[in-house]
């Protein structure tokens, strides 16, 4: 492996403009309505293409090559299947009992198939990604998580996180070339302390807010608001030192062909500032500025990504494996397939 | 000869390459390798910029694969030039073709739900599985047990299912199985459920004002039953709500509450006309007259105009809430009877009138 301290920077550049995306994403509303929603396919495509053109690595941009025809087969696959799953549990009430897990298993599947589809069409100097594993192997793996986390009261949950970044990177390859990530114990053990620390200062919010509110029920209402509200905004405040950590963990053991590094700059500090800021803008704009929103997401995670090592000898060959349809199976069963059907 | 980014496909490595504008196509050299010529007709465009970091990247489609990146607007305003008919992809452009046809199609879906899926859920209504029916007719009779008192008028109800089985033919689905149920409510009104659940309201007995009038409105439930209304209904809702619910993307009901939908069950117009032309065709080979029929839709069309009790008023407005137009229909029968009305007074008529009024009417919602 490379030394470290010698390798060459490598950033990101994204050139998106929020009034460009605001068109695109004005017409696909448009359409969408126009279609009785089933443009939003065509429409979901044309962002990802615009947001994947705009966005540069060592000068050469990304392309996105999904086609909004290859998400709605993969969702008219799907959807039949949700369809049918439902009306049974409407008819025999007593199938919820293999039905909802049964679709809770396939919402896990299919947030990977998902992933492997939107790595699939993901392009730079030609080469696509290709992500690779089983669908529902890692739908397993999730599925312990969420079992583990929950009997453990959450207290799991830097382990899960990581183990199932590791899952991903370690079926992950750009090209030929295969993204390897291992997780060592100074990660784990870093983020524990910082994880236990929030989790405490969560827990003792909550009681803060059920505090706020028992004190408004019994007449002291400034007070009582200024407690709930305290017992809201503070967990989510706190837990950002966390995900920063998390996202910091989960690039500083992850290789490229062994040979090329990732880095995250991004400090606590910046990314709650980041945050008030994109939701004082979605406030006061009540929604519309959700393309510069999205944007500026763009161009704050790119400006904190730094990949280590010579890119410009960087070599890898085409990838095999290419999904023929799109993310449907993620569609169908997350929670906008759910939605659909009320 | 001018500059440009290529990518072959094969590696991620980016090659200089000098890009010739020749008779037979543009012509790609780079790395020492033999010239790539792409025909004029195979190129593909994604216009992005081009401005500075935003290039026009150039495909072709024999070889989808490889990828051109032109970032010098003087390079692509010739490329241009020289490929007058190249197929642009601007992703600012929707295509006008696809929203035409995406239109079109959300149009013919419409069309199909509105005027086809009726029709095939008529089709399918006599193969809807028991089981799904007794599903639906447990949840149904539960519901109702819960709204309304049941009045367990035993002589009431043995002349109404005596008058039942008199005008339902034995191939009815249900024939064996078919249940009357007296409600004690005000509401004009009778209706049927799931597996020949027949309801009828104390307040239409104690209003009707012939045997006639009780036997047609029966006779009518029962002809809802014979052409599997309630199956077809079910059908038909099923796919609506789907369909809706896919079009605006939720906020309909959920599909759990399907089978609520029939405590407000209600018919097309075409189904009301069917189940009227099956009383008449029944009530014809029974001494019971078609008209008495007529005399209820008459006094439904003047429900809302009569002085009664507010009561009274109600009851008749809540069948106009959920039926066609009864003046029309009382025509119908008028224009359809071949006997006067026959029986008016009876043992039988005055049980009816008086159900409910002296056995004691009790809320299920105490019963388990």
């Amino acid at each position: 492996m490379a030394d470290k301290q010698r390798l060459k920077k490598n950033h990101f550049e994204y050139y998106g403009k929020g009034g460009e995306l605001f068109k695109i994403w004005l017409v696909n509303l448009l359409l969408t309505i126009v279609t009785l929603g089933i443009y939003s396919f065509w429409g979901k495509t044309r962002i990802r293409r615009y947001l994947a053109a705009k966005t540069a690595l060592n000068g050469d941009p990304l392309e996105y090559t999904g086609t909004g025809k290859e998400l709605f087969i993969g969702f008219l696959k799907f959807f039949p299947l949700l369809v049918g799953a439902l009306a049974l549990v409407a008819f025999v009430p007593l199938s919820a009992i293999v039905i909802y897990p049964a679709l809770g298993f396939m919402a896990l599947a299919g947030i990977y198939a998902g992933m492997k589809y939107k790595f699939s069409r993901l392009r730079w100097r030609s080469i696509r990604g290709n992500l690779e594993g089983s669908i529902f192997k890692y739908a397993l793996v999730k599925l312990k998580w969420i079992f583990l986390n929950a009997i453990s009261l959450g207290f799991l949950i830097p382990r899960s996180d990581l183990r199932l970044h590791e899952f991903v990177m370690n079926n992950l390859y750009f090209g030929d070339r295969k993204f390897r990530y291992a997780m060592d114990k100074a990660s784990l053990k870093r983020l524990f302390k910082i994880h236990i620390l929030t989790l405490l200062l969560c827990l003792v919010m909550v009681g803060v807010a059920f505090g706020g509110f028992a004190l408004a029920a019994s007449g002291n209402a400034g007070l009582g608001v200024i407690l709930v509200m305290a017992g809201i905004i503070v967990p989510i405040i706190a837990r950002v030192p966390y995900q920063v950590s998390l996202l910091q963990q989960k690039a500083r053991v992850l290789t490229l062909a062994n040979e090329y590094r990732f880095k995250i700059t991004l400090t606590t500090k910046a990314l709650i500032l980041f945050r008030l800021k994109m939701f004082a803008l979605f406030i006061v704009t009540l929604g519309v500025a959700l393309p510069w929103i999205i944007n500026a997401n763009f161009r704050f995670f790119f400006s904190h990504l730094i990949i280590g090592g010579d890119l410009s000898k960087f070599e890898a060959a085409q990838a095999l494996g290419d999904p023929d349809s799109g993310e449907g199976m993620e569609d169908v069963f997350s929670d906008d397939g759910f939605a659909m059907l009320g | 000869m001018k500059q440009a980014r290529f990518f072959d496909g094969k590696v991620a490595r980016p090659y200089q390459a000098d890009l010739q504008f020749t008779a037979l196509g543009l012509g790609i050299s780079y790395d020492g390798n033999k010239p790539v010529i792409w025909p004029y007709s195979s190129l593909i465009a994604d216009d992005y910029g081009p401005r500075p970091g935003q290039p026009v990247l150039i495909t072709s489609t024999l070889d989808n694969q490889a990828r051109l990146y032109i970032h010098d607007h003087a390079l692509w305003q010739r490329l241009q030039e020289n490929a007058p008919n190249l197929r642009r992809k601007s992703i600012f452009k929707a295509s006008w073709f696809m929203i035409t046809f995406l239109f079109l199609g959300a149009l013919a879906f419409i069309a199909a739900l509105f005027f086809g899926w009726p029709r095939l859920s008529q089709a399918m209504a006599p193969f809807v599985p028991l089981w799904v029916e007794e599903q639906i007719g447990d949840i149904n009779q539960a519901a109702i047990r819960n709204e309304y008192k049941i009045c367990e008028d035993e002589n009431a109800q043995k002349v109404l299912k005596d008058i039942v089985y008199s005008v339902t033919p034995e191939q009815t689905p249900h024939y064996d199985s078919l249940t009357i149920t007296i409600l004690d409510s005000p509401e004009a009104n009778a209706f049927v459920m799931p597996m020949g659940h027949i309801y009828v309201f104390s307040g239409f007995l104690n209003r009707a004002t012939s045997m006639d009038e009780i036997a047609g409105v029966l006779t009518h439930e029962v002809g809802h039953v014979y052409h599997y209304h309630i199956n077809k209904q079910l059908i038909q809702d099923f796919g609506f709500q789907i369909a809706v619910s896919a079009m605006t993307g939720g906020g309909a009901e959920n599909l759990a509450s399907l089978a609520g939908f029939y405590s407000s069950l209600h018919y097309s117009r075409r189904d009301e006309r069917e189940a009227d032309q099956f009383a008449i065709q029944q009530l014809k080979k029974t001494r019971y007259s078609p008209r008495g029929l007529a005399d209820f839709f008459e006094r439904a069309a003047k429900g809302d105009e009569l002085l009664g009790t507010s009561d009274e008023r109600w009851g008749w407005l809540s069948y106009l809430s959920t039926h066609p137009d009864p003046r029309q229909r009382a025509r119908y029968f008028i224009e359809q009877s071949d006997k006067p009305l026959a029986v008016t007074a009876s043992k039988e008529f005055d049980i009816l009138k008086n159900a409910c009024q002296s056995a004691p009417a009790h809320a299920t919602k105490d019963t388990p």
